[in-house]
């Protein structure tokens, strides 16, 4: 088995292919729940948990999957592993899968998983898939519990329920209201970029 | 035509094998799911008098204007243990609901749902307040509980809400019984 | 009265893209130019009703037979099905109209807010007029905010950004600065 191949698919997923961060795919739960840190954890190993199985069944149906109606397909599978999370949510952790609500459903329709279905399982070995869906999963919960704590820092003082900020601080309600998504996530998406080309210029003047 | 008819024989297949596997899945979570849909809807009232089953009651509420709805609570023989009372008074920002579970007509346990009110309820401070209620039987002594400082208003309306569960579970549901 | 209050929720209070989040992605992809962005609106209202309508009998039938925990997939499939009838049905009737909705079409069925409508539709409680008219009502607030938000990237292309705020850092914050302004219809039922 080749480790370097999977540890580079596994790494292209968290950084250099980002999901959430370089592929911009993915934004409504990423603006949606991302009020509060635990949701943003919660949503990001439920969508992985998801990514990981429906990119290894795809990867292994790939032969017997015809071309014409790869996409029913990849919706009946997708479908099937967002239902089972949505069960078990529903059965083992109530509390997640109330506020979470319609957005567990939601992950079908989440675009990183059809996304990764067509570009990625469809046409690589079943092994390679599962672990291309590991590195989009945790790059896609990596980006929304930092997004998640930044609002719920800002919004209520706190990250995880446990208080951060001093006492002077009177946290800033609009933080953890949909305007303030936006505009975290813009800012969040503009620090990243600029970031990014500082690095990237580094390395061409280092070369 | 034929390579239609293939290709949808084919998705039906993948369609029954999800669909076979979620009945599995579903077997298993079936019944914690119920569980917990049930802790929702009777959580409030488990929370005041314990776990029993809860039916409404049909009763008379003239003269008791805070009462919105009394539950019987039945144990597994389906005798009546006690009874919830669902109530909401008028407090200093609005209204206070709250529910009173009443067990052989003493006061169990006072949780308060819902309020706008800005001080003393929602607080740490309520829990003694609410607490102090627990084995009450006469609607006066409910009436001459301590108020929480600084929230008159409110504590006004939680006593006057435990008073009306208690003379209404005494005067109205007591009376039925004895019938 | 009750139908009134519904389709007002929907549209303005709680506007299904400034509000509940939910067609993000075309309302980020789609929206550089006003006329495709209208394109995209008007497609979306008619998938969106049209799903809002036939996910109600579906609904019952699963109910019927007990098996709601197949919810999600069936509603997915359903409108899956419907984008694909609508595009047939647009090519043999309007071909104009075809051509100018049909590249949005494909598109739609991974649009959260068709599916996002769907479901709101069976947690409410809607009986079938209540969930059209929720439904048509959810669209035409996703057709507003898509609308307004392109006039607003159309005078943002020419302005002259910073490189790190170019593309979509700057149209999230534009759309967060939406958002506020939407915020003010909170009170309005």
């Amino acid at each position: 088995m080749d480790f370097k191949a999977l540890r580079k698919t596994l790494f292209n997923g968290i950084f250099n292919e980002n999901p959430t961060f370089r592929l911009v795919l993915g934004m409504c739960p990423t603006l949606a729940i991302t009020y509060q840190a635990s949701n943003g954890i919660g949503m990001g190993l439920a969508t992985t948990f998801v990514l990981v199985f429906s990119n290894l069944v795809i990867s292994l149906l790939r032969n017997l999957i015809p071309e014409k109606i790869r996409i029913p397909a990849f919706i009946v599978i997708i479908a099937t592993f967002v239902t089972v999370v949505e069960m078990v949510l529903h059965a083992f952790l109530p509390s997640l899968y109330d506020t979470l609500g319609v957005f567990i459903s939601l992950i079908v329709v989440n675009c990183i998983i059809f996304a990764r279905a067509e570009a990625f399982a469809f046409k690589n070995p079943p092994l390679l898939s599962a672990m291309d869906g590991l590195g989009m999963g945790l790059g896609f919960t990596l980006a929304i519990t930092l997004l998640s704590c930044i609002r719920e820092l800002l919004g209520s003082g706190t990250i995880f329920g446990t208080r951060f900020m001093p006492e002077w601080f009177e946290p800033m309600a609009i933080a953890v209201q949909p305007a303030g998504g936006f505009i975290l996530l813009g800012l969040t998406l503009a620090a990243v970029t600029a970031i990014s080309a500082r690095t990237q210029k580094r390395k061409e003047a280092a070369k | 035509m034929r390579e239609t008819v293939k290709l949808g024989v084919r998705l039906m297949l993948f369609a029954l094998v999800a669909g076979l596997l979620l009945a599995v899945v579903n077997a298993i979570t079936e019944e914690p799911i119920a569980r917990n849909e049930r802790l929702k809807t009777d959580g409030a009232r488990i929370a005041v008098i314990g776990d029993y089953d809860f039916e409404a009651v049909e009763t008379d509420l003239t003269g008791y204007d805070a009462i919105r709805n009394v539950y019987a609570a039945l144990d597994e023989s389906g005798q009546t243990a006690g009874y919830v009372y669902e109530l909401s008074s008028r407090g200093y920002g609005g209204d206070i609901t709250l529910s009173v579970g009443i067990k052989d007509g003493a006061v169990n346990a006072v949780s308060v749902a819902g309020h706008t009110e800005t001080k003393g309820l929602g607080t740490a401070d309520e829990t003694p307040f609410l607490e102090s209620f627990a084995g009450i039987t006469q609607a006066d002594e409910a009436l001459g509980v301590d108020a929480m400082s600084g929230a008159t208003v409110s504590s006004d309306a939680v006593r006057n809400a435990v008073a009306q569960a208690l003379s209404h579970a005494r005067d109205v549901l007591g009376a039925q019984e004895v019938e | 009265m009750n139908l009134i209050l519904i389709f007002v929720g929907a549209v303005l209070v709680n506007n299904f893209v400034m509000n509940q989040f939910m067609g993000i992605c075309p309302f980020l992809g789609v929206s550089k130019k006003t006329e495709t962005a209208f394109g995209m609106g008007m497609a979306v209202t008619f998938v969106i009703t049209a799903a809002s309508l036939a996910t109600y009998f579906v609904r019952q039938l699963l109910v019927a037979l007990g098996i709601e925990y197949l919810q999600t997939i069936a509603f997915i499939l359903v409108i899956a099905v419907l984008v694909q009838v609508v595009e047939l049905v647009l090519r043999k009737l309007s071909y104009a109209l075809y051509q100018a909705l049909g590249v949005y079409l494909p598109l739609i069925t991974t649009n959260c807010a068709v599916l996002g409508a769907t479901i709101l539709n069976v947690d409410n409680g809607y009986n079938l007029i209540e969930s059209v008219v929720s439904g048509f009502g959810a669209a035409i607030g996703f057709t507003l905010a898509i609308v307004l938000f392109s006039g607003i990237r159309e005078k943002m292309e020419m302005s002259d950004l910073p490189a790190w705020m170019q593309g979509f850092p700057g149209a999230l914050i534009a759309a967060g600065l939406m958002a506020v302004a939407f915020s003010g219809f909170a009170g309005l039922i």
